[in-house]
């Protein structure tokens, strides 16, 4: 309307000269005035106005968009206090950083639905990154894949995901194949020519339980002849099912002499299956993986040995790993932490000790 | 009427004030009372804890207790306000197995979902030691030495928790209500989680708890409560595994669930799965042990394996949960899309955590692939049915496919107010048997309970009634819109109307006079000469130069109406004077002289006074010069805010001024000075001169003004732009 108004006016008197620009600014003040019908000082009131609602506007939505100091960590599970050492040892990172750590998971280890739910919440509330163990190896793919496309660095710990590395995205594993070795190490010492050792817990959608179980196998065939190798798959984290497998292979061959338990649940159903077929003493246990009370079995001597996954060590160097990425320099793609054997005579030292470590409530 | 304006301003202003702080009066202390906790017992309302929010579990109210029926880990239960401080909560509470742990849960803020998922305290009982136990979590655990209990702590066994919470120090009690024995506890932390809800609290174990209250705490209180406890503990475990694993005593149950139970029921050489099942022949029916994991207990049996759930009848069965694993031993009855086992026994292997649901659409549940197992179902409500009191059906629709959720709870209890059309999650046992679906749909949820329901969105809002409230509000809002609009252009019109007044008393004032004298002038010319009554040409031209002073009158009346015209409002509401003295210059030239002068602190005049104000004045200068012939004029303004005066005098003719012989000039002077509520007064003398004295108060411009003077303005500078 304005331009409009200014067209008209110049139509009809023309234009140029300092008196005719000084005339014309004060034809637009007019305009200005009558359109509005607001005076000068009023007018300048107004902008005041709107500059200080804008500048308050703009600042809120600084404020609310802000992103947050926290990390995502969230585990395979919290009920396993495996976990409680990643995420001592992620907290433990991230004080140094002046990060704090949203830590939660699923209560087992096979509810792939919650852990979704879980990371999906996280990337909503615009974490500063995120460290999962996934429960699933595709399942969580795509969820990641939405991290990533929001600039949200993702290190997966634990187990791999079905996913090429690169783009925002690293892995901190656990060394599943020398963990497999370790266990083949461990056993070779029990077994004789012509013995059976059974692998428990072969799960087709958990890669590190498949890695673990060959590289056991290539290793044991390597160091004892004529050894036999019973692997049992098994997708259910039942500890009932996985019992009642465990103890009708113990009926079933008597040249049985170890069991190999790739995680938690197949070492407790293991050991309820040698106490049920009272066989304690004529199978030995070496489980994978670390929970209290397998420790203290452990250190009763109803469990030969166990191979602990480093979660301290994983959740520290996941969030150093973020911490690159956000400054921008060179973070190595895959790093595989070493597990540690733990028996009755190593498992007071302060090696084995740290790697258990679950102080968690670092001062922050 | 200005002192009663005042007096009303004050009054408002004291009003406000009083509102003001009165509201901050009552926020601070509703604030204030908020973070005391108010002393009663809670009541198990409609099925419900009062004002309870789930986190994981199935809880539900039976007999007057709160139960939760299931073995999921950290399965909680929250009531109450973030504020509360202080307090001392009581509950009883009841395993229903000899696993796990149960208790309450103080000071919580920020709950999940998740087996530690709330920054706060749980104080409660542990099987797996046989220990009192008091803890801190904030999405991880830390608990203070456990302290055993007396007697250790079995299924179906009533305790008493009492828990005190003061500043940084908490203790507690459990009492064995079947023998009396007592064990106390007590710890402090620095800093601590200073406020937060109440609620209950289980993990991996299901059971009851009642009788739950909650009071005030005083110092005293904690005082009484610490003195029974041995000593105060520091949360400090488990830090190190090996410490923990020194004072955590794991009990034999622990450690062989299975083969405490007794030895299994003898087994087949193949190793069953629930879904092999339908692969045996229909009869006779054969006798299968199989394990699996509770989905649900409360209803009929529901048992589940990785692959294919089954139904459980007539058997003999421990109190179970949902998530427990069981072994089942019994008759099979192979099923078209599962089997159902009747008779035999159900025996109580370990407690576990329910399994997760499979989320599918209705039409894969409608499949069969997933009967008898636990799924999870998305649905647009259609319709809510109670066919007993005990009994609420939801029925649903969902891509082409309807179905029912049914939901049945022994104490009554009932599921939260569902708007019809809701777009809603369901969570229970999928059921393709007849006798559940009464052929009506192609399949059922069983709900656990009421928090199997999940909302995942309301009804949409375009339903006939919101559509029609809809196009009421545009069409209300059409209205006042059109209204306001012709107002506007009433308000316009008037403005023009009273400009095109104005103008009319200014041509007939100077110019139609003028043009009618002009007119008599040559009509007696004309007459003259078709009488011959002219003597010679002299009188011809004396009457000629008349007819030319009178144009010439005409045409300096003229040119004093459009300079009248050519003043804008908006350029003198700064600068009237200015523009009175430009306007006798252009009418008199330098002929009159002119005294014009400012008294008092000019300030700025509305736009629709100094309009009027230049107007009166400019008709008193012309109206001096035309007729009075005065050698000087003097023009006055007198600014006191808010009023101004004007005054415009000279030392012409003067005349005998009478209300009655005012002329359309003097008429519009009035009506001007009327319309911005001013006072005119007008003295004169025959030979001593004229004074024209105006007075008004300057006020803010309204709208309709604004309005008025805008169409002036749009008419001064069509006149500009016309060039006269």
């Amino acid at each position: 309307m304005k331009a409009a108004l200014y067209a008209g006016f110049n139509a009809i008197h023309g234009g140029g000269g300092p008196q005719e620009a000084m005339h014309q600014k004060r034809i637009e003040r007019e305009i200005m005035c009558a359109v509005t019908g607001m005076s000068a000082r009023r007018t300048f009131g107004l902008a005041v106005s709107v500059v200080a609602i804008s500048v308050f506007v703009i600042a809120f939505a600084v404020w609310k968009g802000r992103r947050p100091k926290v990390i995502a960590v969230v585990p395979e599970t919290t009920a396993q206090e495996i976990w409680e050492a990643e995420h001592a040892g992620a907290t433990e990172a991230a004080r140094a950083f002046g990060w704090k750590v949203y830590w939660n998971g699923p209560s087992r280890e096979d509810d792939f639905p919650r852990q979704v739910q879980i990371v999906r919440q996280a990337i909503a509330r615009r974490v500063l990154g995120l460290v999962l163990s996934p429960d699933h190896d595709v399942v969580l793919i795509s969820t990641v894949q939405e991290a990533l496309d929001k600039k949200i660095p993702v290190v997966i710990t634990g187990t791999p995901l079905g996913v090429s590395l690169g783009n925002g995205l690293t892995f901190v594993l656990n060394d599943d194949a020398a963990m497999g070795r370790m266990a083949a190490a461990r056993a070779a010492r029990l077994l004789k020519p012509g013995d059976t050792v059974a692998v428990l817990g072969v799960n087709p959608n958990v890669l590190s339980s498949i890695e673990r179980a060959n590289a056991f196998e290539d290793a044991i065939r390597t160091k004892v002849e004529d050894v036999r190798v019973e692997e049992k798959h098994s997708t259910s984290v039942s500890t009932a099912e996985a019992e009642e497998v465990a103890e009708r292979l113990i009926r079933a061959d008597p040249h049985l002499r170890v069991i190999i338990a790739l995680n938690v649940n197949q070492a407790r159903a293991a050991y309820g299956a040698v106490l049920n077929t009272r066989t304690v003493d004529r199978i030995p246990l070496i489980v994978c993986d670390q929970d209290l009370d397998l420790l203290h079995h452990l250190r009763s001597g109803r469990i030969d040995s166990l191979i602990a996954q480093n979660s301290y060590g994983m959740g520290y160097t996941a969030i150093q790993n973020i911490h690159k990425q956000l400054a921008g320099e060179a973070v190595q793609p895959l790093t595989a932490i070493a597990p540690v054997l733990v028996t009755r005579e190593n498992v007071d030292s302060d090696a084995v000790q740290q790697v258990l470590n679950m102080d968690w409530r670092v001062r922050q | 009427m200005k002192r009663t304006r005042r007096s009303l301003g004050s009054v408002c202003t004291v009003v406000i004030i009083t509102v003001a702080a009165g509201c901050g009066v009552h926020a601070w202390l509703r604030w204030h009372s908020d973070r005391v906790p108010p002393n009663r017992v809670f009541a198990l309302n409609g099925g419900r804890l009062e004002g309870a929010q789930s986190f994981g579990g199935v809880w539900e109210v039976a007999h007057g207790n709160v139960r939760n029926n299931s073995d999921e880990r950290g399965a909680k239960l929250v009531t109450g306000s973030q504020r509360w401080r202080d307090y001392t909560l009581t509950a009883e509470l009841k395993f229903d197995g000899e696993h796990g742990d149960m208790g309450v849960i103080l000071r919580s803020t920020d709950e999940e979902e998740g087996v530690d998922a709330y920054n706060g305290y749980y104080v409660g009982l542990r099987t797996t030691d046989a220990a009192l136990i008091i803890g801190r979590s904030d999405y991880g655990w830390m608990e203070a030495k456990p302290v055993p209990m007396p007697g250790g702590i079995h299924a179906g066994n009533w305790y008493r928790l009492v828990v005190t919470a003061v500043g940084c120090h908490i203790a507690a009690s459990s009492q064995n209500l079947t023998t009396g024995q007592i064990a106390w506890i007590a710890v402090e932390e620095h800093p601590c989680a200073e406020a937060g809800r109440i609620g209950l609290r289980s993990l991996a174990t299901g059971g009851s708890w009642r009788h739950i209250s909650i009071k005030p705490a005083m110092q005293i209180d904690d005082l009484t409560m610490r003195g029974h406890a041995a000593s105060v503990a520091q949360l400090e475990f488990p830090k190190r595994e090996a410490d923990y694993n020194r004072i955590f005593h794991f009990s034999s149950t622990y450690e062989s669930p299975a083969q405490l139970l007794g030895p299994a029921e003898p087994q087949s050489e193949k190793l069953l799965h629930i879904g092999d099942l339908t692969d045996l022949p229909r009869s006779p029916d054969r006798d299968v042990s199989l394990r699996g994991v509770v989905t649900l207990a409360t209803r009929n049996l529901y048992v589940q394996d990785e692959e294919s759930g089954m139904l459980v009848m007539d058997a003999l069965t421990p109190p179970l949960n949902v998530g427990d694993e069981v072994e089942v031993v019994g008759h099979a009855q192979p099923g078209l899309y599962s089997s159902v086992i009747r008779g035999g026994t159900v025996r109580l292997l370990w407690s576990g955590q329910p399994t997760p649901p499979i989320a599918i659409t209705a039409l894969q549940a409608a499949s069969g692939v997933y009967d008898a197992r636990f799924v999870e179902v998305e649905g647009r409500l259609t319709r809510v049915r109670q066919p007993r009191k005990t009994e609420q059906t939801l029925e649903f629709m969902q891509g082409g496919q309807s179905f029912t959720a049914l939901y049945a709870s022994p104490s009554g209890a009932s599921l939260p107010p569902l708007k019809i059309n809701s777009l809603l999650r369901i969570r229970g046992v999928c059921v393709l048997d007849r006798r559940v679906t009464q052929e009506m749909t192609p399949f059922a949820i069983l709900l656990r309970s009421s928090d199997d329901v999940q909302m995942l969105a309301p009804p949409p809002w375009w339903t006939p009634r919101h559509v029609s409230m809809l196009l009421a509000v545009l069409l209300g809002v059409g209205l006042l819109i059109q209204l306001l609009y012709f107002r506007l252009k009433v308000w316009q019109a008037n403005a023009v109307s009273q400009e095109r007044e104005r103008l009319a008393h200014d041509i007939h004032d100077t110019m139609a006079q003028s043009f009618a004298g002009v007119g008599y002038q040559i009509q007696g010319i004309r007459s003259g000469l078709q009488r011959k009554s002219y003597p010679d040409s002299r009188a011809v031209v004396e009457q000629l130069d008349m007819a030319y002073q009178l144009v010439r009158k005409s045409h300096e009346e003229a040119s004093r109406t459009i300079a009248t015209l050519n003043s804008s409002a908006l350029d003198i509401q700064g600068c009237l004077l200015d523009s009175l003295i430009q306007t006798t210059r252009k009418i008199t030239g330098d002929s009159v002289e002119t005294d014009a002068r400012t008294e008092g602190a000019p300030f700025r005049l509305n736009l629709r006074l100094a309009n009027a104000l230049l107007h009166i004045g400019q008709e008193a200068i012309a109206n001096a010069v035309s007729h009075a012939h005065p050698t000087t004029l003097r023009i006055t303004i007198r600014y006191e805010e808010p009023r101004v005066e004007l005054a415009v005098e000279d030392n012409g003719a003067g005349f005998h001024y009478s209300q009655e012989k005012a002329g359309f000039g003097i008429f519009g002077m009035q009506k001007r000075v009327q319309s911005v509520g001013g006072k005119l007064e007008i003295s004169s003398t025959p030979g001593a001169g004229t004074r024209v004295y105006v007075t008004a108060i300057s006020r803010p411009s309204t709208l309709h003004a604004r309005i008025a003077a805008k169409t002036t303005e749009k008419l001064h500078r069509i006149a500009r732009f016309l060039n006269i």
